[in-house]
């Protein structure tokens, strides 16, 4: 592959690394399979692979764009002609498609295991809310990536920070007086609100498509049409080697 | 027109180290030089071209541009060397320069075109499709200077380019270089290798302690700063020489079978110290005169700058 822009440069890296890939794979199935395949209370389990997806987007984003930042990758492609957002977006786009990749499969299994009922509905809104989630930590942990200088400030902060989200998404038990706050905060999380979604699927409770099915649909697809422009962007049949 | 035009900048750091109030244009068409001692401030006079410092005071324009108020635009127009080979590891040689030559809008037959050139004259053909983690320091190196070459920039930022990089390839550079002033294109090196900067027809800068010391052309400081010949003796066999009484002597070694001799540029004594040589036991086996060339004005000037 014969990279065009930031997006396909990340990607073709990712995919060039072998054994790389199937570390984070496999990492990612070894701590999340058991939330799937283990008997366990519905609420455990989806707290699980919800504080999976935490690690992997956030954390996984905040590190790799502080390595970015002192190996110096960040600053090779800051002396090229291209605006700073678009090389912030494509770096969140190519951060969330190898999440997507990553942790995706275990939300297949685990609607596949325990859906009931299932509507297209049902998936637009959930692969919505996925896909913003995947998205909105990227964005977080580039953030807090920006503000840390090395490797060990990145894990300290980058742990404290996966914790503080898995909290305020509800992940863990929290006093009551925090609770109402949690709620609050909670009706823009778009990992709690995904949470609820995978719980109303395991109950059979996910009806039709309705409003919030037909946004988080939308969502979906500009996500996917963005993914596709940026991958597709500048190459003809013979830009591949 | 001026490529670079820096008024007044300063960049410092905490520890007082950085750029410290330089003056300098650099002409179109011109190859403009700045030498300087390891932590002097040419990285960071660089990193200031390439638009890569923040909170820096004073004028900087390139390109008709002005970095300081945020601009951008400049960035197509001239290609980087940064004093470390960033690459993306994973992916090959040839997968790298396509992103870069990619991102500075080259046509795709010109890019496969200028590409192959370039890791032609790299000596790095058959290695182009290997993944980079499988190089060499110089290989990296080269690549790097591939990636700036290849949009055959109107300005040409190098830091440290001939660091790692086998002379072979430095030669090459050096010509091209050449005929990129011949071309009416600009370019900029930083660094401390005088020996290679003498071969690329430069004016050039001296820095230290981030100001700029002096600047000329390599003639003018040769002969303004290092007025002395190098005279080299091998003995035949090895005998302590005392050092002649001072006078046009300007500095005598020895080191066992071989003596360095600086005399200022009085060849008619050269007899007198093979004299003096001979009269001391000491059998001339070998006799070199060299002339002052651009690493003794180098030395000179930044040890200059030490004294004072």
């Amino acid at each position: 592959m014969r990279p065009g822009n930031v997006f396909q440069l990340d990607t073709a890296a990712f995919l060039a690394n072998r054994r790389g890939l199937i570390i984070r794979l496999g990492f990612t199935m070894l701590l999340g399979l058991p939330f799937v395949i283990i008997a366990m209370p519905l609420k455990i389990r989806l707290s699980g692979l919800s504080f999976i997806i935490i690690f992997v987007t956030f954390f996984g984003a905040a590190v790799s764009s502080v390595r970015r930042k002192t190996e110096g990758h960040y600053e090779r492609l800051k002396v090229l002609p291209l605006p700073l957002w678009i090389i912030q977006m494509d770096m969140m786009l190519a951060g969330a498609l190898v999440d997507f990749i990553q942790t995706g499969f275990l939300l297949v299994l685990f609607i596949a295991f325990y859906g009931t009922g299932i509507t297209f509905g049902a998936i637009l809104e959930i692969s919505g809310l996925f896909i913003t989630t995947l998205l909105l930590f990227n964005a977080l942990g580039m953030m807090l990536a920006c503000l840390m200088k090395n490797n060990s400030e990145v894990h300290l902060f980058g742990a404290l920070g996966a914790f503080i989200l898995a909290f305020i998404s509800g992940l863990m038990p929290a006093p009551a007086v925090i609770q109402k706050w949690i709620v609050i905060i909670g009706r823009w999380n778009p990992l709690t609100a995904m949470g609820r979604s995978l719980m109303g699927t395991a109950q059979g409770q996910m009806g039709g498509i309705h409003d919030a099915g037909v946004f988080w649909g939308l969502m979906t697809l500009i996500f996917l049409i963005i993914v596709f422009i940026r991958l597709f962007e500048g190459r003809s049949l013979n830009a591949f080697s | 027109m001026n490529v670079i035009e820096m008024d007044g900048l300063v960049r410092e750091y905490g520890t007082g180290k950085g750029v410290r109030g330089v003056n300098l244009t650099v002409h179109e068409g011109e190859c403009f030089a700045l030498l300087g001692r390891n932590g002097c401030g040419k990285s960071t006079l660089t990193r200031l071209i390439m638009g890569l410092e923040d909170g820096y005071s004073g004028s900087l324009r390139i390109l008709g541009y002005d970095v300081a108020g945020g601009s951008r635009e400049y960035l197509g127009k001239i290609g980087c060397v940064m004093d470390k080979s960033i690459h993306w590891e994973d992916l090959s040689g040839w997968e790298n320069a396509w992103f870069f030559a990619k991102t500075y809008q080259m046509p795709e037959d010109a890019m496969e075109r200028r590409l192959k050139e370039l890791f032609e004259m790299a000596d790095m053909m058959e290695r182009a499709r290997d993944p980079v983690r499988e190089y060499s320091y110089g290989m990296r190196r080269k690549l790097a200077l591939i990636e700036a070459f290849c949009h055959n920039p109107l300005l040409l930022v190098m830091d440290e380019p001939t660091t790692g990089v086998d002379p072979r390839f430095t030669g090459r550079m050096a010509e091209m270089i050449r005929n990129r002033t011949a071309d009416g294109l600009s370019t900029w090196v930083a660094g401390n290798d005088p020996d290679w900067i003498s071969g690329i027809n430069t004016r050039l800068a001296f820095m230290d302690s981030g100001k700029i010391l002096a600047i000329g052309t390599e003639k003018g400081f040769i002969e303004e700063l290092s007025p002395f010949q190098k005279v080299r003796v091998s003995l035949g066999r090895s005998v302590k020489i005392p050092s002649p009484p001072q006078g046009v002597v300007v500095s005598f070694d020895q080191s066992d079978k071989e003596i360095t001799i600086i005399i200022e540029q009085e060849l008619a004594f050269i007899p007198d110290i093979m004299e003096w040589i001979v009269t001391h036991g000491g059998e001339v086996s070998d006799l070199q005169v060299r002339g002052s060339t651009l690493r003794e004005a180098f030395l000179l000037k930044t040890g200059e700058m030490l004294e004072q």
